[in-house]
């Protein structure tokens, strides 16, 4: 019993440093928010700043429009998860539980995306945005104007599909019992019936994954709204943390606070979804 | 049938849902869009909306007061041109400008006129990205008023390529203060290398053997050592780093290891180590080294700090002849641009002499034109001669398609040199080594 307590103690504090370990560049952040530029230049590093002022945020937030900013990332992040979560449930539902022929091929090529580095995919998708048919003052075949360059359609399509979405969702719905579809056909349901009605209401725990880590993925996204947007209307929020590096250096104090307040929705979404995160994670098999 | 409706549907939905995303946040610039007069018509103002050239304009970097300042060129600018509308874009330094601007190369949607580096001009030129400006610049008033080494230093061969607008040379900074306090005289800055060594020497204090202060801060690693070894070496008559045109390298040239081993003589003379990636070291700033290289930003960034009002600036200094390293950033016309006369009045624009003043009152840049020398000196007597004098005597980094190995390789000599792991000659040697390796590939 002693020997059990012990152990239970020299778990907690390891975890407990490790958490800690894991929170110091958010300490880091934090504290470089409130200081000075002259506290964050002095050779001599002090982790706590010599006053707590929150002068930097409001700094910060008067330069640029970031309501705009953070209504783009939010509008952004909020279509690319719905849709997501909506055609990968479909798709990884369908590879999980019909049988089609070709499923094992399209499949491969599926998983292949998951080993495509989003650089190498980056030009041929924005040139397909670009030239996208009867959009942005193109013609019927794709030419004479910008397509979906700096719209939010053009931000969100290519974000909606995803290898790893489809895998996630595939892996998760192979665990329900067969069962389940035999007494929806029973009962008269169609394929999609019992998409709707059966795996989707229980799929709170993967869509809820899939959707966080999605979210994420999204509202962190920097390099396809830097190449898709060209005005200052259309910018995320991580486009806008770069109006603190200038030529002469960068303003560390409110780049900090900026990066608090952009960090704050993830945050808060992750301590909302917690539960069925763990869930989907154990669920799914994801590692 | 049934089983086709519900997929339709949700098709149906979708589509719906993202061509309501096909909208974009606000209306785009419309301040820049130019006033199409509400005086006119509605029929009138559909004709001249129709007949408008369309161009695009990024600039490089994301500074408020730059911003204001060319959304203001912009607007003065569309006034006075209502055939054309110009969608302003910035991003930031750095790969994320090269990335998008190599995403609208590569997918035909690049910008018409570009604000951008010199260094960017040894990899686009060659690729045809930036256009050549000879055709408009030979029917061009301006030409014979502007600053002769601006208009070289947006050539390459022969050619004009870009317009200069933003300069940025490393001025010699001095501290009146601790001059004064060596005995030297605070209105007699070093002029040549004779007289640098001399003053960095009275200038030094050691406590035993630890160097307290320096006269000529130098830095000892980072991506900056290049910048010090260019004015040196140019000092003393050698024309870059490598030759632009003939692409031959010269930074082991006799005149440049000369010029290396009179930097490592201030170092062993004694010096503050410091890594020129972080300014914020630069032991100038804190009033423990003498003399720097610095650019205007600096200038104005020390004089509000712990030695304010204690500094001044100095001519460049002379040995075989007068020069240092002077950056720039100029406008550039795309070479993929179906509006070129338009692009160029726009860029002519920006050149003007109003605008260059404009940029000087709201911005400090110097102007580059013979005619406001005069009233540019005229404003600061004490500082903008020495400016102007920098910027015409200034060479930039060497515009070639691997500039960027050049700069490692001389980073990396000097670091070597400054902690006497190599001597120069051996430093530079390898350094030329690993240049002549990576043109060799080009």
């Amino acid at each position: 019993m002693k020997r059990e307590k012990r152990n239970q103690i020299i778990w907690a504090v390891g975890m407990s440093l490790a958490s800690f370990v894991m929170l110091i560049p958010v300490i880091m952040m934090f504290m470089t928010s409130m200081k000075t530029m002259e506290e964050i230049k002095s050779p001599v590093f002090r982790l706590f700043p010599a006053s707590f002022s929150f002068q930097n945020y409001i700094d910060a937030m008067s330069n640029g429009i970031w309501p705009v900013y953070f209504r783009n990332s939010l509008m952004i992040t909020g279509a690319a998860v719905l849709f997501s979560l909506l055609f990968n449930s479909i798709a990884g539902y369908a590879f999980a539980r019909l049988s089609f022929r070709g499923a094992k091929i399209m499949f491969l090529f599926l998983m292949m995306g998951l080993m495509m580095p989003p650089q190498v995919t980056m030009l041929p998708t924005f040139l397909i945005m670009a030239k996208f048919p009867l959009m942005g003052g193109n013609d019927i075949f794709g030419s004479g104007g910008t397509g979906l360059v700096n719209t939010y359609a053009g931000l969100v399509i290519p974000l909606v599909s995803g290898s790893y979405g489809v895998f996630l969702c595939k892996q998760f719905y192979e665990n329900f019992p067969r069962s389940l579809d035999e007494a929806a056909m029973i009962d008269g349901a169609g394929k999609w019936r019992t998409y709707f009605t059966i795996y989707l209401p229980n799929s709170k725990a993967i869509l809820a994954t899939l959707g966080l880590l999605k979210a994420v993925s999204v509202w962190n996204d920097y390099m396809w709204p830097l190449v898709m947007t060209n005005s200052e209307t259309m910018k995320t929020v991580q486009l806008a943390l770069t109006m603190f590096k200038t030529d002469s250096g960068v303003m560390w104090n409110q780049m900090m606070a900026a990066a608090v307040l952009v960090a704050l929705p993830m945050f808060v979404l992750f301590l909302c979804a917690q539960k069925y995160f763990i869930q989907g994670i154990v669920t799914s098999g994801l590692k | 049938m049934k089983k086709m409706i519900m997929p339709l549907c949700a098709a149906l939905a979708a589509a719906t849902i993202l061509a309501g995303c096909g909208g974009k946040g606000e209306p785009q610039n419309a301040a820049l869009a130019g006033d199409s007069g509400a005086e006119n018509g509605a029929v009138q103002t559909e004709t001249v909306q129709a007949e408008k050239t369309k161009l695009t304009f990024l600039r490089v970097g994301t500074e408020p007061e730059r911003k204001a300042y060319w959304e203001s060129a912009v607007a003065a600018f569309l006034a006075a041109n209502p055939d054309i509308e110009i969608e302003y874009q910035e991003c930031g330094y750095g790969d994320d400008f090269e990335t998008k601007l190599n995403t609208g190369f590569a997918s035909g949607t690049a910008p018409d006129i570009i604000n951008f580096t010199m260094a960017s001009m040894g990899t686009r030129v060659p690729l045809g990205q930036y256009a050549c400006l000879d055709e408009y610049a030979a029917q061009w008033d301006g030409k014979d008023d502007f600053m002769e080494n601006a208009l070289t230093l947006g050539s390459v061969g022969d050619s004009l390529y870009g317009i200069a607008v933003f300069p940025d040379p490393r001025i010699l900074i001095y501290n009146t203060e601790l001059f004064a306090e060596a005995g030297l005289n605070p209105a007699a800055p070093p002029a040549n290398w004779e007289e640098l060594l001399e003053y960095h020497k009275k200038l030094v204090k050691k406590d035993g053997d630890n160097v307290i202060q320096t006269g000529f801060g130098i830095p000892t690693s980072g991506t900056n050592m290049q910048h010090y070894l260019s004015v040196f070496i140019e000092e003393n008559g050698v024309k870059n780093l490598v030759d632009e045109e003939s692409h031959q390298v010269l930074c082991n040239t006799p005149e440049a290891v000369e010029a290396a081993e009179f930097l490592k003589e201030i170092a062993d003379a004694g010096i503050i180590r410091w890594d020129s990636n972080n300014s914020d070291q630069n032991p100038f700033a804190s009033g423990l080294a003498a003399m720097t290289l610095g650019n205007m930003t600096d200038f104005h960034n020390w004089n509000q700090g712990a030695v304010s009002g204690k500094i001044a600036m100095a001519s460049p200094l002379t040995h075989k002849r007068q020069a240092t390293f002077c950056g720039m950033g100029f406008m550039f016309m795309s070479g993929e641009t179906p509006h070129k006369d338009e692009a160029w009045r726009f860029i002519e624009f920006i050149a003007s002499p109003d605008e260059m003043w404009r940029r000087y009152e709201e911005l400090g840049v110097t102007p580059m034109r013979e005619s406001l020398r005069e009233r540019y000196v005229a404003e600061n007597p004490e500082n903008n001669g020495i400016i102007y004098e920098s910027i015409n005597c200034g060479t930039g980094s060497p515009k070639v398609a691997y500039a960027n190995s050049v700069y490692n390789a001389v980073n990396d000599a000097m670091e070597r040199v400054m902690y006497g792991v190599e001597d120069p000659a051996a430093a530079l040697d390898t350094a030329a080594a690993e240049i002549q390796k990576e043109i060799d590939n080009q």
